[in-house]
């Protein structure tokens, strides 16, 4: 019996279509790996591409809306620690593992990882074996990154973050104009880095230049990392 | 001769009604004229002989082929070309409702749908093996 499809288009917001059968079962579109409903096994499926599943989102902040798709851009490691392919990111910058690359962004604050080296056209330099997006804010970075609350989200659920133990690259810190010069996205300091030496940095500043302060417990990051005995280092730093 | 007459009409009847009510199995072609997948492509997934024919017109194809390949369900369409395999690529998804994963890939003329209907495969590993193997990245 053929099985009529009744596509429930939840435009609004952007949300990704779910799809239902007469019966109720659930099609949801996913593009990439993702984590795996809990109730079904947990850990991350790693198909590639658009493909489908019976269960939703769990924690929809990690995800981006993709045209049809939830494209997931949070940290890997969360739902499986010893991810193969993760790599070490800092900061917030576009992804491109997307059905439509370049048109979202990664909003997680400091040290993080991703299952993909960047792409080339987009500005990272590699540095402290993370790499960091030093382009241009597209205009619609600051709006969006008011509505997509990762950090919220890491700052209730424990992660393994990268240890970066660099200062930041030029190009990194300061004023960021957006795309097409409509609006302007303005960006100053990293949130928190350590130095080689005992010494962090500290965007108190959001006006004037960035202080540098001395680190009190030469521990290696103030964020929310809940892993005290972290170092793994799951950046690979394959990208030269 | 009334017993012949009644006999001969029954026989028309039945041949009829057999006709009519063909059950449309699966795994009976859509017609002499449908084509069959080519065997070297199911031989890319895996091994073509646990490949059927199955009913292509539910997915507008020239022939497709249904299998079990590591234990997952398999639907092979094959298409005049590249332009009518992307046009039914949405017809596929049909055959993936109900299952806990499954996808649809193109590779040329030919369209490939993986359904895990067993789950199985919950992290997608098998049916990410399947899909390089189906179409290969470049």
């Amino acid at each position: 019996m053929r099985i009529l499809l009744l596509m429930v288009s939840l435009t609004f917001l952007g949300t990704p279509a779910i799809a239902t059968d007469p019966r109720g079962t659930t099609i949801v579109e996913y593009y990439g790996p993702h984590p795996i409903d809990p109730g079904v096994n947990g850990g991350l499926c790693t198909i590639q591409g658009a493909h489908m599943h019976s269960y939703r989102p769990q924690d929809e902040v990690l995800y981006v809306n993709d045209g049809p798709y939830w494209t997931f851009v949070g940290d890997p490691t969360e739902f499986e620690p010893e991810a193969p392919a993760a790599h070490s990111y800092y900061g917030h910058h576009p992804v491109w593992w997307t059905n439509a690359p370049g048109e979202h962004y990664c909003y997680i604050t400091g040290p993080h990882h991703h299952g993909y080296a960047p792409a080339g056209r987009d500005k990272f330099v590699e540095r402290g074996g993370a790499y960091w997006f030093v382009g241009a804010q597209p205009v619609w970075y600051e709006r969006r990154k008011r509505k997509h609350d990762m950090d919220g989200h890491y700052g209730r659920h424990a992660i393994v973050r990268p240890i970066i133990t660099v200062e930041p690259p030029t190009g990194w810190i300061g004023v960021r104009l957006g795309i097409g010069g409509a609006a302007l996205g303005i960006e100053f300091g990293a949130p928190v880095v350590v130095l080689p030496s005992p010494v962090i940095f500290v965007d108190d500043d959001h006006h004037h230049r960035p202080k540098w302060k001395k680190h009190k417990d030469d521990h290696h990051y103030r964020g929310k990392d809940k892993h005290k005995g972290h170092g793994k280092g799951h950046g690979k730093g394959k990208h030269k | 001769m009334k017993w012949l007459i009644t006999l001969t009409s029954v026989a028309i009847l039945m041949s009829a009604c057999g006709k009519d009510s063909a059950p449309s199995s699966p795994t009976n072609p859509e017609g002499a004229a449908a084509l069959s997948v080519d065997t070297a492509v199911l031989e890319r997934i895996g091994d073509a002989s646990d490949f059927e024919t199955t009913a292509a017109k539910p997915y507008a194809a020239l022939g497709c082929a249904r299998g079990e390949v590591e234990e997952l369900d398999v639907l092979v369409c094959h298409y005049a070309d590249a332009a009518a395999a992307d046009a039914a690529a949405k017809s596929l998804r049909e055959f993936v409702a109900g299952a806990l994963s499954g996808l649809v890939r193109q590779a040329g003329s030919d369209l490939m749908a993986i359904a895990d209907r067993k789950e199985v495969d919950p992290k997608g590993e098998r049916i990410s093996r399947l899909t390089r193997a189906f179409a290969p990245e470049p």
